[in-house]
């Protein structure tokens, strides 16, 4: 590549980067508009749509909704997932093999697709749609992500040492506990902190099996951006951005975006 | 005789002791997953199949006769044969200018410093960790009235031409959404490129233009075609940048399920879509497995 070419490649991918990132920095300046409405660049510095926010019983409600079932499907799924990890991973089998891309199928379903016939099963059969059964929804799309985190952590694992646990005497569960849990942990972390937020960020298959019991702050932000237009918003979904931040912080911290998504840098 | 059975069972006790242990312990990990995974996600696709070959009025609710009118309605009246056609224009644009924008950043990528390509991880990957329905909103900023464009265009004096509520507007949210997806394919592809057979063809002679054009471009086709296939999947089957951005009178297939579904209640209609649906995305994902060597260059995603 020609030192030219390549000046102008790294501009181009600077200007992408910054149209990357620019809804979602937008929406973050806009929320400390002092402005009754939305206008940008805002005017202005004030915090009185976060203490909107926080006047508004629905929305902090959401709010806490959005975390519990984040909470609950994240944990659920990585445990299902490192079960599921453990029973598979290791296997060449075919049938383990199938097992395996049956498990990662909600992968391909379009979130709609996946609300509308639960939708239609909750209302068949007489299941509530309740907060329960939300947090179960975010555990089958979450599930192969802990399932694929949690496997390339079991794949990376020494065998030696669990034999070598087990030669000196360790009964199966203590080698699990004392070898293979520390081994694999950083699979497990990557697994909790990406169901979290994916959970936490659901809308989709949430929209339609969300009700008055249970609606989480992604259904109740597209709902409410259907009828209304004003800043009150902004600060709601920079909550959701800012927990993304936490997110990716304990990523960072950890197993790196990069590595998370398979990608080699050049230091690998 | 009597012998023979005696070591065969012998033979036979060894190792199925072993699998004795092995398989229940399988079989119990996998259990509860497979539970959860058949009662959310096998049975209500189920319910879908069966439902959309159900009959609807809006006097009497859902009939439960056999029929195969919901598809030969979907698939045969005019204006769902336009929302079908959008669909296909919507992600086929949407495939065309996600390539456009992402492939420099991903060849950029390539040959970046360790430093650079730790920023380009961070700004491209890092919104994959914001729900869609912020970054579309963050359009609605940008592009609509007061909005960034708004401001910039009556700052020159221009007529704020708006593109909000148009299929420009959705294009742009959806490149913006999945320009990750795109990036991640071809810059693993290029990175399982060696080193070494650019340079060789650069020391033989070729010009910059020539080695890209005839080495590395053809090497990371395999790449680009993944991510061509999965955004179009994508975008395909993407609701809320569609409903948000395109405005109520921008009808796809998804945003039609949305409305059969949830304001006409028109269930067994809206199921017959959402299995329409599901044929377009599957179609896609056999392209994927027969063109694409999946194995190698497959991304976490998808």
């Amino acid at each position: 590549m020609t030192p030219r070419i390549r000046r102008l490649l790294g501009l181009f991918t600077a200007l992408v980067c910054l149209f990357s990132v620019a809804p979602v920095v937008v929406i973050v300046l806009e929320s400390f508009t002092a402005t009754q409405y939305v206008v940008f660049p805002p005017r202005g510095l004030s915090l009185q749509w976060y203490v909107e926010f926080l006047r508004r019983p629905e929305f902090v409600n959401s709010a806490i909704v959005s975390l519990v079932v984040a909470l609950c499907s994240c944990l659920i799924a990585t445990t299902l997932g490192t079960m599921i990890a453990l029973a598979l991973a290791r296997q060449s089998s075919a049938s383990g093999r199938i097992l395996q891309s049956i498990f990662m199928a909600p992968l391909s379903l379009p979130g709609i697709i996946l609300g509308l016939g639960l939708l239609q099963l909750f209302a068949g059969w007489g299941i509530p749609r309740n907060v329960a059964t939300m947090i179960f929804t975010h555990v089958v799309i979450t599930l192969p992500f802990a399932i694929r985190f949690v496997s390339i952590a079991v794949l990376g694992i020494d065998r030696d040492a669990e034999r070598a646990a087990q030669s000196l005497g360790a009964d199966p569960w203590m080698t699990f506990r004392k070898i293979t849990v520390p081994l694999i942990r950083p699979g497990i972390i990557a697994s909790l902190v990406f169901a979290f937020i994916l959970s936490f960020d659901e809308l989709a298959a949430s929209l339609f099996i969300s009700s008055p019991a249970a609606t989480n702050l992604p259904v109740r932000i597209f709902v409410y951006i259907e009828q209304n237009y004003d800043p009150l918003i902004t600060s709601v979904s920079s909550i959701l951005v800012f927990a993304a931040i936490v997110v990716l912080i304990v990523i960072e911290r950890t197993i790196g975006m990069g590595r998370l998504f398979g990608l080699r840098t050049r230091s690998v | 005789m009597l012998m023979s059975t005696h070591t065969d069972t012998t033979d036979v006790a060894g190792p199925k002791r072993r699998f004795g242990l092995r398989i229940p312990t399988t079989l119990l990990l996998l259990l509860p997953g497979l539970a959860v995974f058949s009662l959310f996600f096998v049975l209500p696709l189920a319910i879908l199949a069966v439902n959309s070959f159900h009959g609807y009025s809006r006097l009497s609710g859902i009939s439960p006769d056999f029929t195969i009118e919901n598809y030969v309605l979907a698939l045969s009246d005019r204006y769902y044969i336009i929302i079908l056609t959008k669909t296909f224009s919507l992600a086929l644009s949407s495939a065309f200018f996600t390539f456009l924008v992402g492939y420099p950043v991903a060849l950029y990528f390539y040959s970046a410093s360790e430093r650079q390509q730790g920023w380009i991880i961070l700004l491209i990957l890092s919104p994959l960790l914001v729900s869609v329905i912020v970054r579309t909103f963050g359009w609605l900023v940008i592009l609509g009235p007061n909005g960034l464009v708004d401001v910039v265009f009556k700052a020159f004096g221009l007529e704020g031409g708006s593109i909000l509520y148009s299929q420009t507007a959705v294009v742009i949210g959806l490149v913006n959404v999945f320009l990750p997806f795109f990036v991640l394919s071809v810059a693993t592809s290029l990175n399982a490129i060696d080193p070494a057979v650019p340079l060789a063809a650069s020391s033989l002679g070729a010009s910059p233009l020539r080695v890209f054009a005839s080495v590395v471009f053809p090497l990371s086709m395999p790449g680009i075609a993944s991510g061509l296939l999965i955004i179009f999947s994508l975008s395909s089957s993407s609701f809320v940048t569609p409903a948000l951005l395109g405005g109520s009178k921008f009808r796809v297939l998804s945003t039609e399920i949305y409305q059969d579904a949830l304001v006409l209640q028109n269930w067994p209609f809206a199921a017959s879509l959402a299995i329409i649906l599901i044929f377009i995305v599957l179609a896609v994902l056999v392209a994927q497995n027969t063109f694409v060597q999946h194995s190698r260059y497959r991304v976490v995603f998808h």
